[in-house]
């Protein structure tokens, strides 16, 4: 029964996901973006050199240089920098809203993730949590992949966790269903799901080609 | 002890609200010197700036601010004067009152004094309380009486008798102090109404009597949300007045093949309602919270979000220690109905991401944090291995450095980024004011140009000018109607915009203008003169100072 239960979420993950925006996105600007290039994060960025010299500056006017040193130093922005693109990785605006500030890996119009998915990913997080549930840690170290690129919040990087989180999702939604209850809730999911992937669709094929130029 | 401990926390959270009070922010702000002359009005002609008796809604430059702050003024600006000390006075109170209620009231739900005492503390420190609770009044007044109604209504619910006749004033007393409150005090009413139904249906007579008061308390404030004013700044700043641009439907319509589809994917029910929804979630986003805070430089701190790097970690372990309090099982229930109702008057605005309006989440959040820290301290204590210390020791760094960061982005990097304009703390017109006021009599005119806005509000302020001579002159101009407005002006003073190329032919004029305004190369000596240049913190021009002849 267990195991029953296990194959149908690992199916219900893959359809999930496959019905999500960001393989259609990818799919519909796949030959612009396998020529694209790969920029990998820099240790020494210019933007951040000049950044900290210039804080560092104004802490030295005020005559307390030592705190410059200590709170503004390459180390110290990069450990926050490296966070912030950790954090990206669950903003609501890249997983639910927006997406990919590139216009071609993201319609902008909704995230890699549906908004009906939400309670859903709640839930197998509960899940996962309550069952001690060894997922629950790769999925939250793999938005670390996320800071290895320049541009912030990028999908290419992010595309594990993603994965990732379509797999909670799955879980979720694979216990509620198997609930023998709440059908009137059970209804609505449906019809929010085929009203959001409806709308993503509608979207993709006649806003998104002028977005991008394809017109 | 305990009595000890929560005076510490009170100190604590005084020292933080009144170090350096009248130098960091670094100048008030427009709202914060509307709310002072209006007091100053009050005390002296007994009616606001525009000669309303006693008003309920205090007109100001059009948004019409909650009366509550305005009216606690009055003793202080009687004792202390027209001052920058006395506006800053009572948040930076009420905010340290609120910080060791709130500690009295964690104790009171969860009867744990580790969680109380750690909630405290974190929020004696927490940089978004500080942030509303050192300026910007009416924001820590309203927080101060939320805090009173919940504490004093559990305090009922535990035996109470005259206590929810206490809540019911202190929730009244919150709706007259800020705007937010207005949405959130009724939700988390009904909330709690829906928690604790049991208790209140067996003691239904005191709670209607509670009730009744409060309505009756409330009932001017209804009236005078109906007035054109409130309508206007409710259609101005909500969602409700929000219209989508023409071009974007123009756009949507000519896209979509037929107008079924359009109708049935951009009408406003499905585009406001993702907006609501974005809205929301924002309020809760890690970018928002640790990582930038809200874009409004008046409440960012530069570098950071609204909360340290180091709760990123005791977040994700409060929750996961949740369990800690799962025997409080309503309590729990109200810990997050109230984070769950916190952001409603943020995500019903305009803006995508608002620290101030939904201030009352600092409070739930610091309740998880606490607990976070008590979750840790159980895993140390429970683990047997000898790098245990490693983990503890990384997070305390993480904790010092933030803490560290924040108070130097707070006192030095903050100001230097925020001073400008009316989103930020508009430095430069107590100087401004100082310059010019002694001048103003040797001149036809002393036109002040309002790029920055509000300037009358500074001169009148700075000038301690006499409201039963001003009341007379008041007028408001509107650019349009969804703008906020400008005092027109008073005495030979004019508030306007400056248009160089017409405006240096006035003999005898006295103007104050930024850059863009008067440009330094039009200034001919023949004709005028550079009294001065009044300069923003980091030495950029923040003022010219123009005589014409």
């Amino acid at each position: 029964m267990k195991a029953r239960r296990m194959n149908l979420s690992i199916i219900i993950f893959i359809l999930l996901f496959l019905m999500s925006p960001t393989p259609w996105t990818l799919l519909f600007n796949f030959s612009r973006l396998s020529k694209a290039e790969i920029n990998f994060y820099k240790f020494n960025s210019p933007v951040f050199i000049s950044e900290i010299n210039f804080t560092r500056g104004q802490i030295k006017e005020a005559g307390i240089a030592i705190y410059g040193k200590i709170f503004i130093n390459k180390f110290t922005y990069f450990m926050k920098d490296a966070g912030q693109r950790y954090l990206e990785s669950f903003d609501s605006h890249f997983l639910f809203t927006q997406g990919d500030l590139s216009i071609e890996k993201s319609t902008r119009n909704s995230g890699p993730i549906y908004w009906i998915w939400l309670p859903f990913l709640g839930y197998g997080f509960y899940l996962c949590y309550k069952n001690r549930s060894k997922i629950l840690v790769f999925v939250l170290l793999l938005p670390i992949l996320g800071i290895l690129i320049r541009e912030e919040y990028e999908t290419f990087s992010r595309l594990p966790f993603i994965i990732g989180m379509y797999y909670i999702v799955g879980l979720g939604v694979t216990e509620f269903f198997n609930k023998k209850k709440y059908y009137w809730t059970k209804a609505l999911v449906l019809i929010l799901l085929v009203f959001e992937y409806s709308r993503f669709l509608h979207y993709l094929l006649l806003h998104y080609p002028y977005l991008v130029g394809r017109y | 002890m305990k009595k000890i401990i929560f005076l510490l926390i009170f100190v604590v959270a005084l020292f933080f609200r009144f170090y350096k009070i009248t130098q960091v922010p670094l100048s008030l702000n427009w709202d914060e010197t509307a709310f002072g002359y209006n007091a100053y009005s009050v005390i002296q002609t007994g009616k606001d700036e525009y000669g309303t008796k006693l008003p309920l809604e205090f007109k100001s430059v059009g948004d019409y601010k909650c009366p509550l702050f305005v009216y606690f003024l009055v003793p202080v600006i009687k004792i202390f004067g027209l001052n920058e000390f006395s506006i800053r006075l009572l948040p930076s109170l009420f905010g340290a009152m609120s910080v060791v209620l709130f500690s009295l009231l964690v104790n009171d739900l969860f009867g744990n004094i580790s969680l109380s005492i750690l909630s405290g503390m974190l929020l004696a420190i927490s940089p978004w309380h500080l942030q509303f609770t050192r300026a910007q009044g009416d924001v820590a007044l309203g927080s101060f009486f939320v805090i009173l109604g919940l504490w004093s209504f559990n305090k009922w619910l535990k035996g109470g008798r005259w206590q929810i006749y206490l809540s019911s004033f202190s929730f009244s007393l919150a709706l007259y102090s800020y705007f937010s409150e207005r949405l959130f005090v009724p939700v988390l009413l009904l909330a709690i109404a829906a928690i604790y139904q049991k208790e209140i249906k067996k003691r239904l007579k005191p709670t209607i009597k509670a009730f009744l008061l409060g309505f009756l308390l409330c009932l001017p404030l209804v009236f005078s949300m109906l007035s054109s004013g409130q309508k206007g700044k409710i259609l101005m700043t909500t969602i409700f007045g929000y219209q989508r641009p023409d071009e974007y439907l123009q756009k949507m319509k000519r896209e979509d093949i037929f107008s079924g589809i359009f109708n049935l994917y951009h009408n406003q029910l499905v585009e406001y309602g993702l907006m609501v929804i974005d809205h929301y979630f924002n309020q809760f986003s890690p970018s928002f919270l640790f990582v930038k805070g809200p874009p409004d430089d008046r409440q960012k701190i530069y570098g950071m979000g609204m909360m340290f790097w180091s709760d990123v970690i005791l977040l994700v372990v409060g929750m996961a220690n949740i369990w800690l309090i799962k025997s409080k099982k309503k309590e729990t229930a109200l810990l997050f109905s109230w984070l769950a109702v916190a952001p409603l008057p943020a995500v019903i605005t305009r803006d995508p991401v608002h620290a101030r309006r939904a201030f009352e989440m600092v409070y739930p959040l610091m309740v998880i944090l606490a607990l976070g820290i008590l979750g840790i301290n159980k895993w140390y204590s429970r683990c047997k291995s000898k790098f245990r210390i490693i983990p503890i020791a990384v997070f305390l760094t993480i904790f010092f450095w933030s803490f560290g960061y924040y108070l130097l982005s707070y006192y030095l990097l903050t100001p230097l980024r925020t001073y400008q304009g009316p989103s930020g703390w508009q430095y430069g017109y107590k100087q401004l004011v100082e310059f010019v006021s002694p001048l103003k009599d040797k001149y036809n005119q002393v036109v002040i140009d309002t790029t920055y806005q509000g300037p009358y509000l500074f001169f009148l302020f700075y000038e301690k000018y006499d409201p039963a001579k001003y009341q007379p002159q008041a007028f408001l101009v509107k650019k349009d109607e969804w703008s906020l407005g400008e005092g027109r002006g008073y005495d030979n003073y004019q508030f306007r915009d400056i248009y160089w190329p017409r405006d240096r032919s006035l003999p005898k004029t006295l103007f104050a203008g930024p850059p863009e305004r008067i440009s330094k190369k039009d200034i001919d000596p023949k004709q005028s003169e550079l009294l001065t240049t009044i300069y923003f913190p980091d030495g950029k021009e923040a003022f010219y100072v123009v005589a014409t002849k």
